[in-house]
């Protein structure tokens, strides 16, 4: 650099006409949601393109399913979104049970449905905290996970775990609801109620908050649709695709009434709008069904769950069931199947192929966070750098599920 | 006649030798394609049958099975909501191609680059077929049922096993199979990768290049005698 002159009078604004820039976000960020890095060449302040780059979550949860058994899996597939383990969970199960030709009592669906429309507010309320703290509005964020943590209470007395829960397993779930658990979820739905309404005064008509998201990231129906974007992002853009609404679903949604939420525009404060009302209609759904909850087994007979308590000392078929559950595992008929989700992100699918034995031969996952993430690139070109982060926010993608 | 029988009738009137087989499993209607007849067979089904998203593209390795691999499309029609699979199967070889159907439903994009990081597959026709989850200059394809579970060095520790190994960029070299040669005994030049975060605080703030030495400095060459002396 010693050919450089310095001196007063030579010294003049370096910019140069279309001359780009490439700038570097993350990995380490907190606003990229986990590890996500960000490429993004930029023309001042504005984005021409963005390239993200993952894989520094990468888990290898798929290599690690064809290790495992078909119930020991659970516990891998759990961890792979870590917001939202019990769609994880449910997605897993619902595919063993689809192979296996088991289908779990009326009960657990009831149950499967609750705790699920709980983990889709957990989920929510994390993105409300974090694209909150990322656009300023920092109390949100305090907020956000208040309601959060006393959610998380509720999974420990009900699941003995706060996250990864291992809960929802084929069959069935792992443990009843007892008539505390219902008073519990039933004092709460209330106090929930009046905190999204607070939220929504804090935030919906705040200038800042308006300005920073309304008409920034716009993602129209088709485009979207082309891309495999799935969940509030979609709906958002204004197409009413819910998988919970589908008639073939397999979680008792028909019997709830509830709307499913679209934006008109599907820019980022059509987005957030979505997801808010979604907080609301999943505690409609959670009222619901607690209050019908049918009484009955939490979970099937059969080959995938292991035999009551009270039959192994008059049994020897159930003793040898369970000895059989417990050291071999399950075994499950040759085939493929894929069963999607609606988890909080847009649709979880898993694709999942047995050989007949007693692990799985594949278990892929169609990571909603990963079809989702690709958008970006698309929707934030010619936007300013400081719009990605808003952007990036509102797609709410979660690297565990992105990487897995 | 059901909806399966006349996407495969229809799809025979353009292209007699496409479709191979068709069968219901579990409910989800499947269409087994022929290889070299993927990338029209997806313009068919999303034109004329409204299956306008591509949900998921997944890869089985059934070996020792022949054909070894079973690459799954998971295709949605928005409209009807209608569910189809498209399979195609692939042999078993080295680095098998298959066409991409980028063209058709963008989705494809990092799904593709998923399954070739996973499996080795090369989609013709890709803009940027490079590893997505991986490191870049990663061998072998880790979801292949021939490349073993655990067995990899740490990376960021100075192993007897692994320094000067003979790194060959992926890119130079896709989809060898098998065990890494970095697992691997023979070496070739002495040299090793330094890496550098993601978690260290000296990452460069603008981005374009990895920061890897092929020289070892001094020091190291000073504390790493090499694995044979």
């Amino acid at each position: 650099m010693s050919d450089v002159d310095v001196r007063p009078d030579r010294v003049r604004d370096v910019w140069v006409e279309g001359e780009t820039m490439r700038v570097n976000l993350g990995p380490q960020h907190p606003s990229t949601h986990g590890v996500l890095r960000l490429r993004a060449e930029v023309e001042g302040e504005t984005i021409l393109d963005v390239e993200p780059i993952m894989g520094y979550l990468h888990t290898g949860i798929e290599k690690q399913a064809e290790t495992l058994n078909w119930i020991q899996c659970v516990t891998d597939v759990t961890r792979a979104d870590y917001l939202s383990p019990f769609h994880n969970e449910l997605g897993y199960s619902l595919a063993v049970e689809k192979l296996a030709g088991v289908e779990a009592p009326e009960r657990a669906q009831w149950i499967r449905t609750i705790m699920c429309e709980f983990n889709r507010i957990t989920s929510h309320l994390v993105w409300l905290a974090t694209s909150g703290l990322e656009l300023g509005a920092l109390s949100m964020a305090t907020y956000a996970f208040r309601e959060r943590e006393q959610i998380l209470d509720l999974y420990q007395t009900i699941t003995g775990l706060r996250m990864n829960h291992a809960y929802i397993r084929p069959g069935g779930v792992a443990l009843d609801l007892n008539p505390e658990h219902e008073d519990m979820i039933k004092r709460y739905i209330p106090v929930l109620r009046g905190r999204f309404r607070e939220y929504e005064n804090f935030l919906s008509a705040n200038p800042i908050w308006v300005r920073r998201n309304r008409g920034v990231g716009v993602l129209d129906a088709k485009e979207a649709i082309r891309y495999g974007v799935t969940g509030p992002n979609l709906r958002a853009s204004g197409v009413a695709h819910d998988l919970r609404k589908d008639e073939n679903y397999h979680l008792p949604y028909g019997r709830f009434s509830f709307d499913v939420p679209t934006g008109e525009v599907g820019d980022c404060y059509d987005r957030y709008l979505v997801r808010m009302a979604e907080l609301h209609e999943s505690l409609r759904i959670i009222e619901q069904a607690i209050s019908g909850l049918p009484s009955g087994p939490f979970r099937a007979e059969g080959k995938l769950v292991p035999p009551s308590r009270d039959r192994l000392p008059v049994s020897m078929e159930a003793v040898i069931h369970h000895f059989k559950l417990f050291t071999d595992g399950p075994h499950v008929p040759a085939g493929e199947v894929y069963v999607g989700v609606e988890g909080p992100r847009g649709e979880l699918g898993f694709f999942v192929a047995s050989d007949g034995r007693g692990r799985p031969w594949r278990v892929h996952i169609r990571a909603p966070s990963f079809a989702n993430l690709r958008i970006l690139p698309e929707i934030s070109k010619g936007h300013l750098l400081a719009d990605l982060i808003a952007i990036l926010a509102s797609l709410d993608p979660v690297m565990g599920d992105v990487d897995r | 006649m059901s909806p399966l029988l006349d996407y495969a009738a229809r799809i025979r009137e353009s292209f007699p030798e496409a479709v191979i087989d068709t069968r219901t499993e579990l409910g989800m209607e499947v269409l087994l394609v022929g290889r070299d007849h993927l990338a029209g067979v997806a313009r068919v089904l999303r034109d004329e049958f409204g299956f306008d998203m591509l949900v998921d593209l997944s890869v089985v390795d059934w070996v020792p099975r022949d054909p070894r691999y079973d690459v799954n499309y998971q295709l949605l029609n928005m409209a009807d909501q209608v569910r189809l699979r498209v399979k195609v199967q692939l042999p078993d070889e080295h680095a098998p191609h298959l066409a991409s159907v980028i063209d058709v439903w963008p989705a494809a994009d990092w799904h593709e680059r998923e399954v070739y990081d996973f499996f080795g597959v090369i989609f013709d026709g890709h803009p940027y077929l490079r590893r997505i989850f991986m490191p870049d200059e990663w061998i072998g394809h880790p979801l292949r049922k021939d490349y073993p579970v655990g067995g990899v060095p740490v990376e960021y520790k100075i192993e007897p096993a692994y320094v000067g190994a003979n790194v060959v960029p992926s890119r130079a070299r896709p989809a060898a199979g098998g065990v890494p040669a970095r697992l691997r005994r023979d070496r070739g030049r002495q040299s090793h990768w330094t890496w550098t975060g993601p978690p260290a605080s000296g990452v460069r703030s603008v981005a374009g290049e990895q920061p890897a030495t092929d020289e070892a400095t001094p020091e190291e060459k000073a504390a790493d005698k090499g694995p044979d002396t």
